[in-house]
């Protein structure tokens, strides 16, 4: 596995471009259903909630060392 | 046979307002609606859950097939628009009593003294300005119930409204990304036609989220709730569903006398007879039924000039939104929005204005995944943190208005107006300033048809004003007995 994912973002063999296609069919596969939107991700939606808090102003905590990871395939 | 005082074509906001207007004044009304009563418990408001649709709702319109499969919706399959060679015409036609407005994006600005009166030379302009028509955007919105947008922006206008939707955290991150490039933008709340506070019997809105699938509560406008069903209780409006117009008949003395219709339940012909008649089918049926009635067309416009906004979208992700504690974020849609986009961020080629709603949040979708490198436990916390970091801009833009009306690549863009354009001239124009016919004085055109421009903003407040001002005016003819002031 660590070898397929070592070019997903410049496929050169067969094997890496099945590892995007695999990649990219789990990431729908799960990230689309309700395992995935709310079990998964913890998705609260479709709700009834007596009022709408907004945001209290207060700084975001954002994750320990992180690294922008977003990558885009040429 | 009985002769009602008006015959209203429609049910959608300007037909709401339409009868709310004359019944309050005692005119004896009826309202004829192409589509059935739907029963609010069969508003798919909480119903439908992306994940539990047909491929989850990522292929196609989902909304709009879901719609269409219900019965609320004309099937364009089975009832297709007929057009000339290319042309591919795919608008909304809502059928159900209430209409489009059961279902819009309750967005509600005004439009400013620019879209009355465009500073350009492109085309004509509406007969009227923002000061006439400011009284009555004052009511309209007392009426329905609209959210505050706090202050004004350059020469957006400020609105009459109730308090302000609180933004979202992305929201204020995207407030203070935009004002920081310091090019004139300015983010300020939302006016939408939905209750943050309890509001003439109807209660506040419980954000559920998906406002655009039709609001069981109440606390979104719509046609159905604020003005048929409560000016049905009046006894002074009879409800004629399932009601699909032919055409109008003109009498001898040059004015309709009489509406005719099939019933789709009786499978019927059937005739009303009145005195007036509002049209209010939606800009384009309403110009289909004058076409088939062959009246009103003197100039040769109707059908002509039909415009409608151009819509573009981004997403993406802020990194100073990640790995927040996850929260029911969904609201109602956008919360906020950057109005009047004239002036500052314009080009040359680029005459009108345009809006933008920045938004975002715990959406339920992500697919990000794809984006971020590896696999495993690292990958799905990293998943995890992204999930609550997306943001979304989605820009407004309007499209002038054409001779020979060519839609959009979609085919449709959800707000669409003109075809029977207002002016002072006769020749070149199909209604006076009023939403008066020029060639059938008892012919009042109420929902968008009549509009010259369509502005960059979200249409229906200016529908549901002018409406009411061509409303007001129909009854103090009607009570003096004339057609003209």
């Amino acid at each position: 596995m660590k070898s397929d994912s070592a070019n997903e973002f410049q496929p050169k063999t067969a094997a890496d471009q099945f590892f995007i296609l695999f990649k990219n069919a789990l990431t729908s596969a799960f990230y689309t259903p309700q395992e995935g939107i709310v079990k998964e991700l913890g998705y609260q939606g479709l709700a009834h909630l007596h009022s709408f808090p907004g945001h209290d102003g207060s700084p975001f905590i954002t994750i320990a060392n992180y690294k922008p990871l977003l990558r885009s395939r040429s | 046979m009985k002769v009602h005082d008006v015959c209203i074509l429609g049910s959608e906001a300007s037909g709401g307002m339409t009868a709310n207007v004359l019944t309050k004044a005692g005119l004896d009304s009826v309202m004829l609606e192409a589509g059935p009563m739907k029963p609010i418990s069969q508003f798919p408001t909480h119903r439908i859950r992306r994940w539990d649709l047909p491929g989850r709702g990522l292929k196609g319109d989902y909304f709009q097939e879901w719609l269409t499969q219900t019965g609320f919706l004309a099937d364009r399959a089975k009832e297709p628009y007929s057009v000339a060679g290319t042309d591919h015409f795919a608008f909304w036609r809502v059928r159900a009593v209430g209409g489009k407005s059961l279902f819009w994006a309750e967005v509600t600005p005004r439009f400013g003294p620019e879209e009355f009166q465009p500073l350009d030379d492109y085309d004509a302009k509406l007969t009227l300005t923002n000061e006439k028509v400011a009284p009555f955007y004052d009511r309209v919105e007392e009426l329905i119930g609209v959210s505050s947008t706090v202050q004004p922006v350059g020469a957006f206008p400020l609105n009459k409204g109730l308090t302000p939707f609180a933004p979202k955290a992305a929201e204020v991150e995207m407030t203070k990304a935009c004002e920081s490039l310091n090019r004139g933008l300015k983010v300020i709340p939302i006016p939408k036609g939905i209750l943050t506070a309890d509001h003439r019997g109807r209660p506040a809105c419980h954000y559920c989220g998906p406002c655009w699938q039709g609001c069981d509560s109440g606390s979104k406008f719509d046609s159905l709730r604020v003005f048929v069903l409560a000016v049905r209780n009046t006894g002074r409006l009879d409800l004629v569903p399932n009601a699909r117009v032919r055409n109008l008949e003109l009498g001898a003395d040059g004015k309709i006398k009489a509406v005719y219709y099939f019933d789709t339940e009786k499978r019927q012909w059937q005739e009303l007879q009145g005195k007036s008649f509002g049209l209010c089918a939606g800009a384009i049926e309403s110009s289909h039924i004058l076409l088939n009635s062959k009246i009103a067309n003197s100039s040769g416009l109707i059908g002509r000039y039909l415009s409608e906004h151009l819509y573009a979208s981004v997403g993406g992700k802020l990194p100073q939104l990640m790995g927040r504690k996850i929260a029911n974020e969904d609201g109602s849609v956008a919360h906020v929005f950057i109005p009047d986009l004239k002036k500052h961020w314009r080009g040359k080629k680029f005459i009108r204005g345009y809006q933008i709603f920045p938004t975002g949040g715990t959406g339920q979708f992500t697919l990000v995944g794809n984006q971020i490198p590896g696999y495993g436990k690292e990958w799905m916390e990293a998943v995890r943190a992204y999930s609550t970091a997306g943001v979304s801009i989605l820009f407004q833009g309007e499209v002038l208005p054409n001779r020979n009306p060519k839609p959009n690549e979609n085919g449709h863009s959800i707000h669409y107006l003109g075809s029977a354009r207002m002016g002072n001239d006769p020749r070149t124009s199909v209604t006076n300033k009023w939403n008066q016919s020029h060639d059938v004085p008892n012919l009042f055109l109420n929902d968008a048809a009549p509009f010259v421009t369509a502005g960059n903003q979200n249409p229906t407040l200016t529908i549901l004003a002018l409406a009411m001002r061509s409303s007001e005016r129909m009854v103090n003819l009607m009570k003096n007995n004339t057609w003209k002031d």
